[in-house]
């Protein structure tokens, strides 16, 4: 009953939006990393986490899109093409911890020394070109203000990335280049998928905006290891819209 | 006046405080995963050790030194100081958060090792010892008493000696490896099983006179 054509909606929009949006990740606390100093006590009996690091992530991207509608205009498909700057970090979860705000950090194990460098955030930045592949369904009739539900993917690959490293001591920032070759590398590859909510504001056949509430729902990545483990997240989408 | 002069004493102290490296002093207990109550095999200078004492549990305690090297009338000395739990119950998952048993020492004699300052203790490296041979000795101090262990099978194995940089500059140098030996006591066998050691040896933990 919902899905129900109203007179002059035979037509098929189709619109050009330019996208940013935004989404915020939450991390698994990254324990086990073979090249971080645990630094609490860690109780088998509750299992407890092994230090007091905590990884963060969040994306920003920016992107052109073209959506062509069907079914009577309420499906719509979108598609174009997306930067993504994505933010992996590490860093010392004070809030909880001693008053220390560094962290340690295996630099090198050579014969019979070993290194460590007094760390305070490092910080994954890695740039990706994607394509995103967006299904919105419009139930509602056509309105100035409109509510609409969307499935969206999206394909990433990497074209470039760079570590910050926030050291205890600024004259060891010389070495940032050494804790960049120890964490993992950035994925080569990812792909989103994720669930919307969204207003189309604006009448149709001019421009408007749209505004989605976007809740990544799974995160695949090529490499087997990562420098953060994303768990659940949400975020915010804008488009500015331009009908053709 | 005089207060300010206080505030800032205050002051010089919390910041000198911060600088040290207190966080590499701490104990860091990760379990092993056969024998949850002892600590993991490490690498790491979490400042741990453990072994079963017979059925209970001889393991650091967050009260004292977990480790000293002391060398004195030609002899060096590899001691490890804790307390001596039982080995089951509640307890077991977090051992040493409550250092309920009497306190612990374990002292083996290192031969022909002559260091002259805690760096020296890097030769220990992948060095083993046998502790049956004679002259080796061997004492356990059980709050005051006094225990000398007559070893006939064991040994005490430094398996990785380090030097430890922090941002380049050396703070001290981590002994890890394993030990396990049995003994008489007043005529009767007992035995010390599954120890294992991960500690920092700074110029304080060291002692030469």
């Amino acid at each position: 009953m919902l899905i129900q054509a109203s007179p002059g909606q035979d037509k098929p929009f189709r619109n050009l939006s330019f996208e940013t949006g935004i989404d915020f990740v939450s991390c698994n606390p990254p324990d086990e990393k073979d090249y971080i100093r645990a630094d609490i006590v860690r109780y088998s009996y509750y299992n407890e986490s092994a230090s007091y690091v905590m990884a963060l992530f969040y994306k920003n991207y920016y992107g052109l899109k073209y959506e062509n509608r069907f079914l009577k205009n309420k499906l719509g498909v979108v598609s174009g093409i997306r930067y993504t700057r994505t933010d992996a970090s590490i860093g010392k979860d004070t809030y909880w911890s001693s008053k220390t705000d560094y962290f340690y950090v295996l630099s090198g194990q050579q014969g019979t020394t070993t290194e460590f460098m007094r760390v305070k955030n490092i910080t994954q930045i890695a740039h990706y070109l994607g394509i995103p592949l967006e299904f919105r369904f419009y139930p509602y009739e056509e309105r100035k203000v409109q509510l609409y539900y969307k499935i969206g993917f999206d394909f990433n690959f990497l074209v470039g990335n760079h570590t910050n490293v926030v050291f205890r001591e600024r004259a060891m920032n010389q070495y940032e280049e050494e804790i960049s070759d120890i964490i993992e590398d950035p994925w080569k590859f990812y792909a989103t998928a994720g669930l919307a909510v969204g207003l189309k504001i604006g009448d149709a056949g001019k421009p408007g905006i749209n505004i989605e509430a976007c809740i990544p729902s799974g995160i695949m990545r090529s490499n087997s290891s990562s420098f953060v483990s994303p768990a659940v997240g949400a975020g915010i989408q804008l488009n500015i819209r331009f009908p053709l | 006046m005089k207060n300010i002069y206080i505030l800032l004493l205050f002051c010089f102290v919390i910041t000198a405080c911060d600088s040290s490296e207190y966080d590499l002093e701490k104990s860091v207990y990760v379990p092993d995963d056969e024998y949850a109550s002892l600590p993991a095999y490490t690498e790491w200078g979490y400042n741990t050790f453990g072994a079963f004492y017979e059925r209970k549990l001889f393991i650091y305690s967050v009260t004292e030194v977990p480790a000293k090297v002391i060398y004195t009338n030609n002899v060096a000395r590899f001691i490890l100081k804790g307390s001596l739990n039982s080995s089951s119950g509640y307890y077991d998952s977090y051992p040493t958060y409550f250092s309920y048993g009497p306190v612990m020492s374990l002292s083996f004699d290192i031969p022909d090792f002559h260091p002259e300052t805690y760096e020296d203790l890097i030769d220990l490296n992948n060095k083993t010892y046998d502790l049956s041979v004679p002259g080796l000795n061997v004492t356990a101090v059980i709050d005051a008493d006094t225990i000398d262990l007559d070893i006939f099978n064991g040994q005490l194995q430094f398996k990785k000696a380090q030097h430890l940089l922090v941002d380049k500059n050396p703070v001290n140098v981590i002994l890890s490896g394993y030990f396990g030996f049995q003994a008489l006591v007043n005529g009767s066998p007992v035995s010390f099983s599954h120890g294992r050691f991960d500690v920092c040896i700074d110029e304080y933990d060291f002692a030469r006179y």
